[in-house]
């Protein structure tokens, strides 16, 4: 998926819009905060910066968990058979 | 060489001779008339030719020719010259009308009966009145008028003549195609249904056709929840006749693409301009659903109207 897109995702993450093409233009405010196209072109420059942010984030949440996993004595394996 | 009554003894004179040889070989001397004539008895055996720029007419009355009397009738001028019974009848096969350069022998076969021979019978004779009018035949020669626009000839022994003109059946035959596609990239977030862009316009040509539509939708759901799916209805105009909510299930929790076809009948009952179009959104749980619509994988729609 295209930045274009993921941006918007980022902006919006409950959605509450209509979006045709990948210009600023085709985005059309439904259910959601209608933002600028300024706004929307800052964002776009952010993303990457976000996205990596995002990552690192989700990778230190996952050690976290698998740390209090182990101080339980568990393993992935483990939840898996539980059906988690 | 008018009629003329010879007597025992008479002694023809060169001109006399020359001018009765021309009326023998069909000539003969010209009246040259420029308004309507009434026809005298000294007309017989002679050539009464018409030259007028507008109508004109040559009268026939009865008790001035004798029976196996001729006049010869021409009309060299730019107006119709008819041919008009007064007291006398005057029969023809032809038309009495005589365009420009049309020609005939008024040939008497009684002091009061006239038949009308046309020498140029191939154009005098003819039934042709309108631009489009057919040649046709039942025992004489007979005008099949022009039939209306898109109407096809066919034989109908029911006829006069032979054939009609009818309005083609239009059965069991794929009668036009609309090809239509769509490459820009669409997104519905919300939960309420948007246009996919998808498009087809048709304008059916028997309100009893029927429409095959044919699409082709690339579709794809972008929530984390694998509980989400994807709604798609078809509409002609502003009408549904179809809705599928539960596309794209899957128990996978992640982006999903998958392509959805439609096959279906529809029945628009019309031959005005009928428009298809697609619209879509999410179906339950998810924010995001995405039609894959690009410039070598298009959304397509297809419409074909079969004759009933």
């Amino acid at each position: 998926m295209n930045k274009f897109l993921k941006t918007l995702e980022m902006l919006r993450p409950e959605g509450g819009y209509v979006s045709r093409g990948f210009e600023y233009e085709g985005i059309e405010f439904i259910d959601c905060e209608p933002f600028t196209k300024a706004e929307f072109e800052a964002a776009l420059n952010q993303y990457d910066a976000w996205k990596a942010e995002q990552d690192s984030k989700a990778i230190a949440d996952k050690e976290a968990a698998q740390a209090k996993l182990a101080a339980l004595g568990l393993t992935a394996n483990d939840l898996k058979a539980l059906g988690l | 060489m008018a009629k003329q009554t010879f007597t025992t003894g008479q002694v023809l004179t060169a001109a006399q001779m020359t001018s009765l040889q021309q009326t023998a070989m069909g000539g003969g001397s010209t009246t040259a008339k420029t308004t309507s004539y009434v026809l005298v008895a000294a007309d017989a055996g002679t050539v009464v030719q018409m030259n007028a720029a507008g109508a004109t007419t040559i009268t026939v009355n009865t008790a001035l020719f004798a029976a196996g009397d001729t006049v010869q009738i021409q009309n060299v001028g730019a107006g119709v010259c008819t041919i008009t019974a007064g007291t006398a009848t005057v029969n023809t096969s032809a038309t009495l009308a005589l365009k420009q350069y049309d020609a005939g022998t008024l040939y008497f076969n009684s002091t009061s009966a006239a038949i009308f021979f046309a020498t140029d019978a191939a154009d005098s004779t003819s039934p042709l009145t309108t631009k489009g009018d057919l040649y046709g035949f039942s025992t004489l020669d007979a005008r099949i008028p022009i039939g209306s626009n898109n109407q096809v000839l066919t034989a109908d022994s029911a006829q006069a003549l032979g054939l009609k003109w009818a309005t083609p059946s239009a059965g069991g035959k794929v009668l036009q195609v609309v090809y239509a596609t769509y490459t820009t990239y669409t997104r519905n977030s919300t939960s309420t249904y948007a246009d996919t862009g998808l498009t087809a316009t048709i304008t059916p040509s028997v309100n009893t056709s029927k429409v095959l539509i044919m699409m082709y939708q690339q579709i794809d759901k972008s929530s984390n929840d694998a509980s989400n799916r994807i709604a798609i209805k078809m509409l002609r105009g502003s009408t549904l006749i179809n809705e599928n909510v539960d596309l794209a299930r899957t128990d996978y929790a992640g982006e999903t693409v998958q392509g959805y076809t439609l096959n279906m009948l529809d029945s628009p009952a019309t031959t005005s301009a009928t428009t298809y179009k697609t619209q879509f959104k999410n179906g339950v749980n998810g924010p995001i659903v995405d039609m894959y619509n690009t410039a070598n994988g298009p959304a397509i729609m297809i419409l074909l109207e079969i004759g009933a």
